[in-house]
């Protein structure tokens, strides 16, 4: 069965690389990526947007008398904002650690504000912050263009009648469905990648390019933030595929599960905000799938360490959970669904749309 | 092994509460050109569709290749074209078949070219699909269905759209298609291309079986032979003729007559007359088709009949 799957995905590619679509979507995800890294990086070097960040830098320390001894412990701004762990804090007791703590948070919040706020312009385009940064900017596009592109996937085998032609050789249509879904998702990853390594490129022409002073090649965030924010990002289309397949299959038309798709993510992301605004709304917005996937996108691992010193708190780690177990509910319903009616539906001839 | 490929046991559709085939019970024998004839809308597409699951009936039953389970396997054996055959526009006819080809997992990519000039359109298997006239997509369409070498090949009016000429082809080659075991399904509103193809044909209407059996034995059951005459004296030829006992009806037809009579008994048909000094200056047997027949069998139906 797997195996089948695998033999099915490959000539799914074998076919959809030779269309337009998949390339002009893959265009329009990179353009957009290289806009944001450059945008970053003009607004990163714009000389008066320099003059108002250049007052936020300094640093705070305080020493501690422990066993006669004297440990001095002190961290600067960008340490604040780069998330890193001050340096002795460890030879500090647990009470007098957890009071420093909250005075570098305090600290960090009162004057850390504009490098906190120019640095992380400057993640927008220096390695390997950059990559994440950018993954997480053009999600929302990605969810976008991932909707169009498996509607288009399954919607023009109705159109053409292709499905029928397809289903008489004998592939059986669980595997037929399941093959396309998988290079889908395939596509996708391949699409967050193709995007992360363009950044990356254009990371490192930011950085060799006059002027100098953008810093180090790779001294920006983590790289494991990079990896984690790509599987994250993987994992919260999941559900807009499901969507737009089950759409799609519902209808037999990409028309119209490109359309409901979209209007549906527009109409969440217009509406929900206003409608926070009511009480009864609260519990009804917590189950959406959009509010899910931006929590599921916002937290990372900066934020983790920012706000807990290395240790996710309990309510990021609730929200986190809990927003991963909703978009697989909405992905595993959704896929559920799409499957069953194409499973049970009759396949008639070309449909045209 | 099982003589018949197909067998269907009151096979049922219904859209809505509309019948596109109503209990409809046939089987197709193994090595033969089947015909399944139909006016437009009688409900062959659906039976087609039925058997090779893309249609789900809605209650009977049917075996392919004497099997009830496994439907998938049993599609592996069959090559099909189901309407006006659909492929990808952007992908040439040589890919196209690479694909369905490769999804299939039957026969060899080397087969291609073979096939794609048995159904001469080698010269043009790099071009698009969407570029392919209506006869060169049923060529491609043949093509297709006959990747993998299938046991059983439904296809299901093969001809539409092509010239005089390539449809003289395609018969030729689907006639030879129906020997050394494999079995041909055709479906037709064509009658004469019916009754050059096949050797036995199922006659449906309104989604019912109308007839079935071998073409010339259902000719012979309900054909009247009748014999076209011209005389010296056509009344006084109506009144001698009549007045036979194995002549059946006399009715005058276009300046002549049209005596219902057995083909072999023309010479006696010539002597009557002559004993009575009435001379024939033309005398031929008309032979019954499959169309007068068809006409017969179903009725108003052929007329009536709407687009499938």
């Amino acid at each position: 069965m797997i195996a089948n799957v695998l033999r099915l995905t490959a000539w799914e590619w074998y076919k959809q690389r030779r269309r337009w679509m998949p390339w002009i979507l893959l265009a329009v995800a990179i353009i957009l990526a290289q806009v944001g890294v450059w945008v970053s990086y003009v607004a990163y070097h714009n000389d008066a947007l320099q003059e108002i960040m250049s007052g936020g830098s300094g640093s705070f320390g305080t020493t501690y008398e422990q066993d006669g001894e004297t440990i001095s412990v002190s961290v600067t701004c960008a340490e604040i904002v780069n998330g890193q762990t001050p340096e002795g804090i460890d030879k500090l007791p647990e009470d007098q650690r957890r009071e420093f703590l909250a005075d570098v948070e305090r600290f960090g919040e009162e004057s850390c504000a504009n490098v906190q706020a120019r640095e992380s312009i400057r993640e927008g385009f220096a390695l390997p912050s950059a990559i994440p940064n950018t993954i997480s900017g053009i999600f929302d596009i990605a969810a976008f263009l991932i909707l169009i592109l498996t509607a288009s996937a399954l919607g023009t085998e109705y159109g053409w009648g292709t499905l029928r032609t397809a289903l008489t050789r004998g592939t059986g249509r669980w595997p037929l469905l399941s093959s396309k879904l998988v290079l889908i998702v395939l596509l996708a990853a391949a699409g967050f990648l193709v995007v992360g390594a363009t950044t990356a490129l254009s990371s490192i022409i930011a950085a060799v390019i006059p002027p100098a002073e953008s810093g180090g090649l790779f001294d920006s965030g983590e790289w494991t933030d990079a990896a984690v924010t790509f599987a994250k990002a993987v994992y919260g289309l999941a559900p807009y595929v499901a969507l737009a397949a089950f759409l799609t299959v519902l209808t037999q038309s990409s028309a119209a599960g490109m359309s409901i798709g979209m209007g549906y993510f527009v109409v969440e992301l217009i509406f929900v905000p206003l409608l926070r605004n009511f009480d009864w709304f609260e519990g009804i917005s917590e189950a959406l799938l959009g509010t899910n996937v931006d929590k599921w996108m916002q937290v990372s691992l900066v934020e983790v360490e920012i706000s807990g010193n290395g240790v996710p708190s309990e309510q990021m780690t609730s929200d986190t959970t809990q927003a991963f177990l909703i978009l697989l509910a909405y992905t595993v319903a959704l896929a559920a669904a799409a499957f069953l009616v194409f499973h049970r539906r009759d396949i008639t001839g070309a449909k045209g749309g | 092994m099982d003589d018949f490929v197909i067998r269907t046991e009151g096979l049922t559709k219904h859209y809505g509460k509309i019948p596109a085939v109503d209990g409809l019970s046939m089987e197709v024998l193994r090595g033969h050109v089947y015909g399944l004839l139909g006016p437009n809308g009688s409900g062959k597409t659906t039976t087609m569709g039925m058997l090779l699951g893309l249609v789900r009936p809605t209650s009977g039953s049917f075996s392919l290749f004497g099997s009830t389970g496994r439907h998938d396997e049993a599609l592996r054996r069959i090559g099909a074209i189901v309407e006006t055959p659909s492929f990808y526009p952007f992908l040439s006819g040589r890919r196209n078949l690479a694909y369905f080809q490769g999804i299939s997992g039957r026969g060899s990519p080397s087969d291609i070219d073979s096939l794609l000039d048995r159904v001469g359109l080698l010269a043009r298997a790099d071009s698009r699909f969407q570029t392919y006239s209506l006869g060169m997509k049923q060529r491609l369409g043949i093509a297709y269905a006959l990747l993998g070498d299938p046991e059983l090949l439904f296809l299901d009016e093969p001809t539409n759209g092509m010239d005089p000429e390539g449809m003289i082809e395609i018969r030729e080659l689907i006639r030879s298609l129906g020997t050394g075991g494999r079995t041909v399904l055709l479906s037709s509103h064509l009658l004469n291309e019916v009754e050059q193809v096949c050797d036995s044909v199922t006659i449906i209407s309104r989604g019912k079986l109308i007839a079935q059996g071998e073409v010339a034995e259902l000719i012979q059951s309900r054909g009247r032979e009748q014999i076209r005459a011209r005389t010296t004296d056509d009344a006084r030829a109506a009144g001698i003729l009549s007045a036979l006992d194995w002549v059946d009806d006399v009715t005058p037809r276009d300046g002549g007559l049209l005596v219902s009579a057995p083909h072999e008994r023309s010479w006696e048909l010539t002597a009557a007359l002559s004993s009575a000094e009435v001379y024939v200056s033309e005398l031929s047997p008309i032979q019954t088709s499959l169309e007068e027949y068809f006409l017969e069998v179903t009725g108003d139906d052929g007329a009536e009949g709407e687009a499938e």
